[in-house]
């Protein structure tokens, strides 16, 4: 039996990372909406995901620094760029960050629930969950 | 731009050339026909040479045939007449667009100018034995040679505040379109999301309705298409510099005309010369022909003939876009380059100012030409020098 996956989606429109959750979760999928990287660092405190999808632009810290803060954290989080505002920079700047993907809005829709199927990694641990078992298909992880 | 062209007016009657300067020039002129020819060479030799000015050609094959042949009937028109009027000025205001077009320092104006000045003059000096009638030539000729330097550099100076206006007008219009086209995605994005989710409900309800079925792509589908406008706007409205490669004209047409979506009672015409190619930006020069086919099938309405030609021309070459449409009204026609300038109720006005741009980047030209009915235009793209290492990115 496979564990169902689960996603963060931060946006700064709190609507749409919702309907982003709400189409995750018709493909059997568990989805966490944040506004803010703040709330997203909050959520993976306490939580184990397989992906992160996150805007560009949000109030505080940008979505390339919340990603720059999870690899200062050691948090290997597969991460995809959604964002209205691609160009040469951004592309540049989200690779080096470690996204595996940059994808504009609008979404095609269809592409993104197939690179959400795709995205694969073992949920990380954290110090709230260190008695959950690995998920069946992800390789086992030190933990640190 | 109107008020500006007195300027060359008034700089022409300030020199003011009497009947008798002009008799004299005029007699000068006969004299020195001959000649004329061994002084442009001498000018060209010595145009050729300074670095200053084949560093600022970029790369441009200067023909040399070409620019020979242009400076004999500027020299010699200079010398022998007419020193006013509409063509006069018409023609000067050519000269100083020209140098324009490739940076010409204008310092270098003064050294050319100089060039030639000391021929003639010396010329005069020796083959002229009356020195009264010396005098006077050599008066008559400094005299004309300045009214043409004024001209060079008021010309100059009108075409580039064009130029220079024209790229603020466009800089500004790319950003406002950049923050734009940006801010409109978010709320695409919503709707993407939103008309899926209701397809998607409707499902799970098991409520089968082909018309809410063909609506929902229906409105996805121009979701998308709001999002390549943007897309393509902000490709154009971008000041990317050319990023020069090999391109096949055959090919970048057949690029340009493959999305083209021609009603099927527009005819559509393509004469390309065998293994046309130039040395350019393949998207740019495409976005470019996608330009202008568009503005030529909307144009046309319905109904008529799309042609493509491609040719080689001047050490270059030359695409043509033509149209059996109404074509532009007289009074318009010396406004289709500027930026926001349409005569389309649903056109932005940016599509020709930035295929200006482009192909000026290019160190080409794209004109309006004349024709007795519908628009035609034409692209000119210079032969670059492809094994110049500066011109690659």
């Amino acid at each position: 039996m496979v564990e169902s996956r689960r996603f963060l989606v931060v946006d700064d429109n709190r609507e749409f990372a919702q309907d982003l959750c709400e189409l995750l979760a018709l493909q059997g999928n568990h989805a966490t909406a944040a506004v803010d990287a703040e709330e997203a660092l909050q959520h993976l405190e306490h939580e184990s995901f397989h992906g992160l999808f996150t805007d560009l632009r949000l109030p505080g810290q940008s979505g390339v620094e919340l990603m720059e803060e999870l690899n200062r954290r050691g948090l290997d989080l597969p991460t995809v760029l959604i964002t209205a505002y691609v160009d040469e920079d951004v592309v540049q700047r989200a690779h080096s960050a470690g996204a595996i993907e940059i994808l504009s809005k609008p979404l095609d829709i269809e592409r993104w629930l197939d690179l959400a199927r795709r995205l694969t990694s073992s949920a990380r641990s954290t110090p709230a969950n260190d008695a959950e078992s690995p998920a069946a298909d992800s390789e086992p992880r030190d933990r640190s | 731009m109107r008020v500006e062209s007195q300027r060359l007016e008034e700089v022409t009657a300030c020199f003011g050339l009497d009947s008798d300067s002009k008799a004299t020039l005029a007699s000068f002129s006969d004299l020195v026909k001959p000649e004329i020819p061994a002084i442009i060479d001498e000018f060209c030799q010595f145009v050729t040479r300074d670095p200053l000015i084949v560093r600022r050609a970029n790369g441009i094959e200067i023909n040399l045939h070409c620019l020979k042949h242009s400076l004999n009937h500027w020299l010699e028109s200079a010398l022998s007449g007419p020193h006013s009027g509409a063509a006069f000025l018409e023609s000067r205001r050519r000269i100083g667009k020209a140098h324009v077009q490739i940076d010409l320092p204008q310092e270098l104006m003064f050294t050319a100018m100089n060039c030639i000045r000391s021929r003639l003059l010396t010329f005069a000096l020796r083959n002229i034995s009356d020195s009264k009638q010396c005098e006077a030539t050599l008066l008559s000729v400094n005299r004309i040679l300045d009214l043409e330097l004024a001209l060079m550099i008021e010309s100059y100076r009108e075409q580039q505040q064009d130029q220079i206006k024209n790229h603020e007008r466009l800089a500004t219009i790319g950003q406002l379109a950049a923050s734009i086209g940006h801010e409109l995605r978010n709320p695409l994005g919503t709707i993407e999301t939103s008309v899926y989710l209701m397809a998607q409900r409707l499902d799970t309800l098991g409520v089968i309705d082909e018309s809410a079925q063909r609506h929902a792509v229906k409105a996805r589908k121009q979701v998308q298409l709001c999002s390549k406008i943007i897309t393509d706007l902000l490709e154009l409205a971008r000041s990317r510099a050319p990023q020069r490669q090999f391109v096949d004209i055959e090919r970048v047409v057949d690029e340009a005309l493959e999305g083209l979506n021609l009603p099927a009672s527009v005819i559509q015409r393509k004469t390309i010369a065998p293994n046309l190619s130039t040395f350019a930006d393949p998207g740019q020069l495409r976005s470019v022909l996608v330009n202008l086919l568009e503005n030529g099938r909307d144009a046309m309405g319905g109904a008529g003939t799309l042609e493509v030609a491609g040719f080689a021309a001047k050490n270059g070459v030359a695409i043509r876009i033509r149209d059996t449409g109404p074509g532009i009204a007289k009074a318009d026609q010396p406004r289709v380059f500027e930026a926001l300038f349409t005569t389309k109720s649903h056109g932005n006005g940016l599509g020709l100012a930035l295929c200006q741009r482009i192909v000026s980047a290019h160190g080409g030209t794209i004109e309006l030409e004349q024709v007795p009915s519908g628009a035609s235009f034409l692209v000119w793209l210079p032969n670059v020098v492809a094994d110049r290492p500066e011109l690659s990115a």
